[in-house]
């Protein structure tokens, strides 16, 4: 049976981690491209999905597979914001974290060395906070890099933002007033949560394209105000490992300049390894599939090629 | 020699609409074993996918573990499909359609399907429709009488909000001027859907297009009663004892009906200490299965 996701380049795995009681699903790809001495190349890349994305799509989906032929192994995961985590009041950015360490244990265990997070989109908050949290080169010396896909300076500003010019129903400053009654400290499981639809969120319709559907709980801790770790630019001034950003230059949901300005923010914090490219594409990067994981490969290169 | 497979594919359907799907299938001494074997393929239940907890992640290591393959896919009604306006009840059989026709073409001779829940309403209008002569028959795991009825009486159960007549007359209005060609369409919350509390894990999320194909009063081809008289191959049903999803007069109910309209290679097991997911009595729902498929492997 052909399989049209495997290549001579690699070998396809589907992994399931075990974390506490439950278990973290990915898809690992074992690149088969050794160095002369037929030796594999102890850099993995761990992909993270974007708003309501898993691992079979996206960029999660189609970089693995050209990295692979570049030489770099990949897993891409499902963290607690894939798929519906934001809609049934589970998918809180912080509780990836643990997860991540986990993934992150378990590439060590199979001799990974050189580990480097991508993100894409929403993941972009999730490897940028890990990244920070975990910038202490003693107790984490196997993470080596980050690379971060259509990043929002900061996904509270952002969505407030396009909220705003498209005139969302509810409003972004409706949905704090309620998530502020929700949110208020000792209430935490007590069942005050309440799912919401936001019409007019992404799109000028009333259309599902273009709505979106949180909790408030899962709102407040991605998008509200205080949303601290949600903030792009707050989590990468603290990050000194190489980075790598890269946005479509016609991206409708992110602007181009967030980007540049996160790059300027962590330049300025004293990071010297930081490096920005745009690409001629939207949010999603369709059809410079290649030419985005060309520029990966690149990077990668120039860094830990063996 | 035909080694064990864990692999992942894609595929399209006749529309278009990509599908994944993963095979699972343990060591053959020959190809022709492999083929000759019979191969469960896995349809998920709602808001599932062929890693979702219960049937789709365990049944498949059992079957292999005792000779049997499996390919599990994720359909158009997987993950997010029914809340963003692509799981179209109706359209969702020519996911089960491209699954057969990789499995034919690769060479499998005797395809049963399985359905889970939402899974195995599907599988039984995908059965009386286009059904591949190489589908031999039919595993209806926690299978619904009735989609919309099922909606109506859990909504009216919890007094959700809005009620069911509600949506329906909400839908009406929203889909003009007809369900099927509309462009317009919009997602919807229902509270207590699920359960007695306003809280997330008691709501349902849909579409009014999705609801409308799968849910409403008429959403006929999820109206199982009323179609699965036409389906000729043997059906296994099981069904967990203590299920309080689906009650156990709805697959006794079924039985009635096919076997009224004179199939009579249809049975029903009651797995006991499991709900909706058999697999929560792995030892006897996988014991019920090889029992039933070992009729096909001659």
């Amino acid at each position: 049976m052909k399989d049209d996701n495997s290549t001579k380049y690699m070998e396809q795995e589907l992994v399931s981690i075990p974390f506490g009681k439950s278990k973290i699903d990915g898809l690992y790809y074992n690149s088969t491209i050794h160095d002369e001495d037929n030796k594999r190349n102890d850099t993995v890349i761990i992909h993270v999905h974007g708003f309501l994305g898993n691992f079979l799509d996206g960029s999660q989906r189609f970089l693995p597979p050209i990295l692979a032929e570049g030489g770099y192994s990949s897993l891409a995961i499902n963290t607690r914001m894939a798929n519906f985590g934001l809609f049934f009041g589970y998918g809180i950015l912080n509780d990836t974290i643990p997860q991540i360490d986990r993934v992150v244990e378990y590439l060590e265990e199979i001799g990974y060395k050189n580990i480097i997070l991508s993100g894409y989109s929403l993941g972009t908050s999730i490897v940028l906070r890990y990244a920070a949290l975990r910038k202490d080169a003693k107790n984490f010396p196997n993470l080596k890099g980050v690379i971060t896909l259509a990043a929002p300076y900061s996904m509270p500003d952002s969505i407030r933002r396009r909220w705003n010019s498209l005139g969302s129903e509810p409003s972004y400053d409706e949905v704090l007033q309620e998530a502020k009654e929700i949110i208020k400290p000792g209430r935490e499981g007590t069942g005050h949560d309440r799912t919401i639809l936001i019409y007019k969120a992404r799109g000028d319709s009333y259309r599902p394209e273009h709505t979106e559907i949180y909790t408030y709980r899962t709102w407040w801790y991605l998008a509200g105000p205080e949303a601290h770790t949600a903030m792009g630019y707050k989590q990468i001034e603290e990050i000194k490992v190489p980075i790598l950003l890269i946005q479509g230059w016609y991206d409708e949901i992110v602007k181009p300049e967030e980007t540049h300005d996160l790059a300027q923010v962590a330049i300025k914090a004293g990071n010297k390894d930081v490096s920005a490219f745009y690409v001629n594409a939207g949010h999603k990067f369709e059809d410079k599939e290649e030419e985005l994981g060309d520029i990966i490969v690149r990077w990668l290169d120039r860094r830990f090629k063996v | 020699m035909v080694s064990r497979q864990r692999r992942l594919l894609s595929f399209p359907a006749e529309d278009g609409f990509l599908i994944n799907a993963l095979l699972v299938s343990g060591e053959f001494s020959r190809e022709k074993d492999l083929y000759d074997t019979p191969i469960v393929l896995l349809v998920h239940g709602v808001l599932g996918h062929f890693l979702a907890r219960g049937t789709p992640r365990l049944l498949p290591n059992a079957l292999e573990e005792n000779g049997i393959s499996s390919f599990l896919i994720n359909s158009r009604m997987a993950f997010t499909g029914q809340m963003f306006g692509s799981a179209i009840f109706d359209e969702s059989i020519m996911d089960i359609e491209a699954a057969v026709d990789v499995l034919v073409k690769e060479g499998f001779r005797k395809i049963i399907i399985l359905g889970w829940s939402l899974g195995a309403n599907i599988s039984v209008y995908y059965a009386i429709n286009n059904s591949h002569p190489n589908v031999k028959g039919l595993i209806l795991e926690g299978c619904s009488s009735s989609l919309p009825l099922s909606n109506k009486n859990r909504l009216e159960k919890w007094n959700s909000v809005p009620s069911y007549d509600h949506i329906y007359d909400i839908a009406k209005k929203v889909l003009r001027p007809d369900p099927i060609t509309t462009q317009n369409d919009r997602v919807f919350i229902v509270y207590r859907a699920w359960g007695p509390t306003f809280d997330p894990l008691d709501v349902e999320l849909f579409t009014y297009r999705t609801w409308w194909f799968m849910r409403s009063p008429e959403a006929y081809n999820a109206k199982t009663n009323e179609i699965i008289s036409g389906v000729k191959i043997p059906v296994l049903f099981i069904h967990g004892d203590e299920d309080y999803i689906v009650g156990h007069e709805e697959p006794q109910s079924l039985v009635k009906i096919l076997k009224e309209a004179g199939n009579q290679d249809v049975e029903l097991k009651f797995i006991p200490k499991a709900r909706h997911d058999c697999m929560e009595n792995p030892a006897v729902t996988v014991d019920t299965l090889i029992k039933w498929l070992s009729k096909f492997k001659d």
